[in-house]
């Protein structure tokens, strides 16, 4: 029987991860927005509604799952300050981090549908008198009229004469290209640009391979989110429960330092996990035991054993109130 | 010195080793191979070991201050009396005089070492081409050449006892073949050179030259004169004269190989005074073969020489040089300043600068007006610069005419084709602009600043060089606050044993600098976007604004945890 104390830690503890979870997919989706306005330089422009809309609702879901584990995260830490009612505790945070995977998954798929279609895409701003170089083909247009650009000088590798001009390139905001006109057009995807300023937010290997493994994440959640699809409940639940599994993690030694930076660590490797099960050489590996039809559970199995490991782990630890009186003396 | 400094500068320096020592066995296993001479081995990988030790050296340092603070100063020694703050001001001043210290490896040391690294591998691959080069040259029997590359060779490699053995063959080979022929070395060096700076000490030579009936010389004297002083009627009647007496000369005391002789350099010197150089050249080289060492040929051939130089480049200099090391790719807009309308666009396939020039393959420019028509557009399979331009033909050594002539796919009508390319930048800046060149991760602050003023000049924008220049600035503060950041998280969550940690925890310490290194990568991404968008906003000075007062901010909030910290 829970007593009012516990009660009322519970529900501060219901509050506290709302509002957490609130304040951090506010705080991921703005920043996230905000970079990628600025990648697509325009500065000084205030988005109109539908492509601010826009924006926010792209920015959204790979900003999800991060802003889940955050708030999973922190409120597994100030469980370690609950001194009775922690299972209860640790299965509300189950719960809580379980729906919300669900709900704000249900939520970003609904929005996706309704909000981004409105909206014309962005488009990387290029200037005129700026050498722009790529892979294959470089490039200085004189003069720009919009997302056109008259006449442009361009520098192909590997061509014989290797320099041209075209009359007439065109920006296609919907390729993220530039169509060179000419007797013969040529097509150049700017991510391919090696100096145009929005290479300065692209991120460096550690953050782009972590940016990549939320990204594969996201993605997992983004086919059939729906409330009748028990594939997309299996991993949400199978998501929650290898977060909430990390409250081993969080008091797995009495070096507290070691314990949040292993967490985060942890937190890091579930996103590899997205990564990894579905790459094709594991995918490849893991055929050899297991069907199509089971490979679709492949990630949320993978999930389930690594929170079985941490539970069996846990049996290993010393009883929490000991922990508890060890670290902080109370 | 006090307890905390003293522990925060054993861990650090462990720290420091430990991480160095791991990117030097790293460094082992990407050691290029065959690419490096066996004499750079050690140099190279512990280069290499530094330049990735320095690059990482901020979430080392944070894991270093948070090992201090939280394992070794934790729980189960004697606890500590009085504010945290007090106690921990001695490592703050150890943080500070590392930050300064890492100001100067990340401004000189880096750049110093990383250079040294790019020279390794650049002496290595010239090495390697010497030997090639020299190998081939034995193989063909032309053992002067194989003596000079051999010795290039050596110069890198000086130990290698199989090449100098080579040397010493292809020399001695070299003597034997040599000791066939009549003439020396001398032979071909020039008979003198005109060093007089007034006319008439050169008319005195011309006087001279006249009495002796030596009418080219006279002439050519008397020309010089002349160029110095254009009024001065001796020097014109004399040039008449001399000229009078080349076209009609007394030849009956000479025998017929003479008058033969005479009527060639008569001929050439002609051919060289109407400006045909390169038949000039041409017959000069031809006679300086047959008549190594007659006085006129010794003279001239080194001064039309000289003159074919400002035109051409001599075909054997290229086969020598532009296979070196150097920059490829390279390609920038010679007048790149907005407004006036034309534009050229200059393309270097491959640029090679060596102790006798710097030399270019595959350039290709093309100039077009603000309409889009096309101005002229040329190109040429070779080059070499020279004085603001490159020389786009080149002749054979005693050619007769250019091997070598650029090709104009359009030039204006009317118009002579221009057998060099002026551009503006200098070799030196050429070597900036090419997929080789300097990153701007290993370019020195001073080289960032060069590109910085460089890269407008020629068609680039200075975005990207700026955005280095401030995270280049940014780092020492990061540094610091890092620092001072990993002090209050480390003694926060210190440990809580009473000895040492248990083996499984200890096996896992090196997770942490791994996560570390992420959340390092992370903090250092968000200021270059926070500098990327400012740079586009408002431009550098603003930039620069903005680095010092988020800096300012966040070394404010630090210091404030900090001092914030209990003792107990």
């Amino acid at each position: 029987m829970l007593r009012f104390a516990e009660v009322k830690h519970i529900v501060r503890l219901f509050v506290r991860f709302v509002l957490l979870l609130a304040a951090f997919l506010v705080l991921f989706v703005a920043a996230t927005a905000a970079v990628r306005w600025v990648t697509f330089h325009q500065l000084g422009n205030a988005p109109p509604g539908s492509a601010l809309a826009s924006l926010l609702v792209q920015a959204g879901r790979p900003t999800i799952l991060p802003a889940i584990i955050v708030t999973t995260l922190v409120t597994l830490f100030s469980l370690l300050r609950f001194s009775a009612g922690r299972a209860f505790a640790l299965l509300l945070t189950f719960l809580l981090t379980g729906l919300s995977i669900t709900f704000t998954m249900i939520g970003a798929d609904y929005l996706e549908h309704v909000v981004s279609p409105v909206s014309a895409p962005l488009g990387r701003r290029l200037d005129p008198n700026i050498l722009y170089r790529a892979d294959n083909i470089d490039f200085y247009a004189l003069d720009r009229d919009g997302a056109v650009f008259e006449p442009v000088l361009v520098h192909e590798t590997g061509r014989d004469p290797a320099l041209s001009v075209f009359q007439q390139a065109e920006q296609d905001r919907d390729s993220g290209s530039l169509l060179f006109r000419g007797a013969t057009d040529r097509q150049l995807g700017l991510d391919a640009v090696e100096n145009g300023y929005w290479k300065a937010f692209e991120a460096p290997q550690h953050v782009e391979q972590l940016f990549r493994d939320i990204s594969v994440a996201a993605s997992s959640f983004d086919e059939n989110a729906r409330l009748d699809n028990i594939d997309f409940l299996l991993l949400s639940g199978s998501l929650a429960l290898v977060l909430t599994s990390l409250w081993v993690v969080v008091r797995l030694s009495r070096w507290p330092l070691f314990n949040i930076i292993l967490s985060l660590g942890m937190a890091r490797a579930v996103f590899a996990t997205f990564y990894v099960i579905q790459s094709p050489s594991v995918r490849d590996f893991l055929g050899i035991v297991l069907s199509n039809q089971e490979m679709e559970y492949a990630l949320p199995g993978a999930f389930v054993t690594l929170s079985v490991l941490l539970l069996l782990v846990s049996v290993l630890l010393p009883p929490f109130h000991h922990w508890k009186r060890e670290v902080s003396g109370g | 010195m006090d307890k905390s400094a003293r522990l925060l500068i054993v861990t650090s320096l462990g720290v420091y080793l430990l991480s160095f020592a791991v990117f030097a066995v790293y460094s082992l296993q990407q050691f290029p191979g065959e690419g490096i001479l066996d004499q750079f081995y050690v140099n190279w990988v512990l280069a290499n070991a530094f330049g990735q030790f320095v690059d990482r050296l901020i979430p080392i340092q944070a894991f270093a201050v948070a090992l201090a603070f939280s394992l070794f100063a934790g729980h189960g020694t004697r606890q500590p009396r009085g504010r945290f703050f007090d106690l921990v001001r001695p490592a703050l001043i150890v943080v500070l005089v590392s930050g300064f210290v890492y100001t100067l490896v990340v401004g000189f040391a880096e750049p110093a070492v990383a250079d040294a690294r790019q020279q390794m591998e650049y002496r290595s691959e010239l090495a390697r081409d010497l030997l090639n080069a020299g190998n081939e040259a034995y193989e063909q029997q032309d053992w002067n050449r194989a003596v000079t590359e051999y010795q290039g060779y050596l110069a890198i490699d000086s130990e290698n006892a199989e090449i100098e053995d080579r040397l010493a063959e292809a020399r001695r080979r070299g003597d034997e073949s040599d000791s066939g022929r009549e003439a020396t070395e001398e032979d071909f060096s020039p008979g003198y050179q005109v060093t007089e700076q007034d006319a008439e000490s050169l008319m005195e030579r011309a006087r001279e030259a006249m009495s002796e009936e030596d009418y080219i010389s006279a002439h050519y004297w008397a020309r010089i004169a002349l160029d110095l002083d254009p009024e001065r009627p001796e020097a014109q009647r004399m040039v008449q004269r001399a000229r009078e007496q080349m076209a009609s000369p007394d030849l009956s005391d000479l025998d017929e190989r003479e008058v033969q002789l005479f009527e060639q350099k008569r001929e050439a010197y002609t051919a060289w005074r109407n400006d045909e150089l390169f038949r000039a050249y041409n017959m000069f080289s031809e006679l300086a073969e047959e008549y190594p060492r007659d006085r006129d040929v010794r003279r001239y051939l080194p001064e039309v020489e000289n003159a074919v130089r400002n035109v051409a480049f001599l075909t054997d200099e290229i086969g020598r040089t532009i296979h070196r090391p150097g920059t490829t790719d390279i390609l920038f807009m010679d007048d790149a300043e907005v407004g006036s309308g034309e534009r050229t666009i200059v393309a270097i396939d491959r640029l090679v600068t060596t102790g006798t020039g710097t030399y270019a393959r595959g350039i290709e420019a093309m100039e077009i007006g603000a309409d889009g028509e096309t101005l002229f557009h040329v190109q040429a399979p070779y080059g070499k610069f020279r004085e603001g331009r490159f020389l786009l033909q080149g002749i054979d050594p005693g050619g007769r005419e250019p091997s070598y002539r650029p090709n104009y796919l359009v030039r204006p009508e009317g118009e002579q084709p221009l057998p060099a390319l002026e551009v503006e930048p200098s070799p030196q800046d050429l070597h900036m602009l090419g997929d080789s060149g300097p990153s701007f991760e290993s370019a020195s602050v001073e080289d960032l600043l060069v590109m910085a003023d460089l890269y407008p000049q020629v068609g680039y924008s200075d975005y990207t060089v700026h955005l280095a220049l401030g995270m280049r600035l940014l780092l020492p503060f990061s540094f610091i606050i890092v620092s001072f950041f990993s002090i209050s998280i480390g003694w926060t969550w210190r440990k809580r044993y009473i000895s040492r940690p248990p083996l499984p925890v200890i096996v896992l310490i090196p997770v942490i600098p791994v996560v570390l290194a992420v959340v390092a990568a992370l903090y250092h991404y968000l200021h270059r976007v926070i500098i990327g968008t400012v740079l586009l906003a408002g431009g550098f000075p603003l930039a620069l604004v903005v680095i010092i007062v988020v800096q300012a901010v966040l070394l404010f909030v630090a210091l404030a945890v900090l001092a914030g910290q209990s003792a107990s």
